[in-house]
């Protein structure tokens, strides 16, 4: 048996449908919110990568050995070596690696 | 077939996918629009606080475990930023004010049942904001009492009687005005 209260359920329900079959989907808002998503995939990309990068080339700094090791047989790659310097130039490369995977990570597809 | 809720926000948590994260705001918006435009009494309002809320739930997907579904997650979340908005009684308030004010301009003839979202907005507006918004969990977002606790995060017997409560006086209300009319 529908009670008074039933009714007046229903009809508040009716008008709720009513009152907000008046808001439509819209395309504006999904992209809006969309290109808003840039930017926190930018700034997580730029606070992650200056982690990463600044962690790798502490890290890689440590590897004097390594360094020592290393001669090129380019001229100008054995030139920028002297120059800069063999622990440098790993820091370097380590922190570009990982800044790399920064950016890359956060925009790869399954 | 379309990936479900739980596969989208699995794909986002772990890849950041915003393609797949703009599937869900297209599923949602309506539904989150519509539940704060009804709690706000303001389109332009409600949509701002719909935005933040989506870029929030971007924010913390990882946070969403599935145990619950999808849409009361999202759900929890607007209504997170409703109450932040509230208490900051910025935005707001001087859009409560203007709603305020725009009530007393000039009254509608239309039976609220006819769709009139003005009238429903207005008996909304004379409800605590506990009222408001169990009615509204319930009766725009579609949502079971027990889902309503879950996003307001209280026990279900204090949302039922927040809804029985803010049902008699927009009855009375209603009603008052529907009798005033003929």
């Amino acid at each position: 048996m529908m009670t008074p209260q039933d009714g007046f359920d229903a009809r508040l329900s009716a008008a709720f449908e009513k009152a907000d079959a008046q808001i439509t989907p819209d395309e504006r808002f999904t992209q809006r919110v969309e290109s808003r998503l840039s930017k926190v995939v930018n700034s997580r990309t730029m606070v992650l990568g200056g982690a990463g990068a600044s962690g790798s080339a502490i890290a890689a700094s440590q590897l004097e050995r390594f360094a020592d090791g290393l001669h090129f047989q380019n001229a100008a790659l054995a030139q920028i070596f002297d120059t800069i310097g063999g622990q440098s130039l790993i820091a370097i490369v380590f922190a570009l690696m990982a800044l790399g995977l920064a950016y890359i990570l956060p925009t790869r597809r399954i | 077939m379309a990936a479900s809720d739980l596969e989208l926000a699995a794909l986002v948590a772990a890849t950041g996918d915003r393609h797949a994260f703009g599937q869900l705001v297209e599923r949602y918006q309506t539904l989150v629009r519509a539940m704060l435009t009804r709690m706000t009494g303001n389109h332009a309002l409600a949509d701002d606080l719909a935005q933040e809320a989506f870029i929030k739930a971007y924010r913390k997907i990882t946070s969403f475990t599935g145990k619950g579904s999808f849409k009361s997650w999202l759900c929890r979340i607007a209504y997170t930023e409703f109450l932040q908005a509230v208490r900051k009684r910025k935005a707001a308030a001087a859009a409560m004010e203007r709603y305020k004010q725009h009530q007393d301009v000039e009254e509608q003839t239309t039976n609220w049942e006819r769709g009139d979202a003005m009238d429903l907005d207005r008996a909304l507006a004379t409800l605590s904001e506990m009222e408001r918004t169990s009615i509204v969990l319930c009766f725009s977002s579609g949502m079971s009492h027990s889902e309503a606790a879950e996003v307001m995060d209280l026990p279900l017997g204090t949302v039922k009687s927040h809804i029985n409560r803010g049902k008699a006086k927009m009855r009375a209300l209603l009603e008052e005005k529907e009798a005033v009319q003929v």
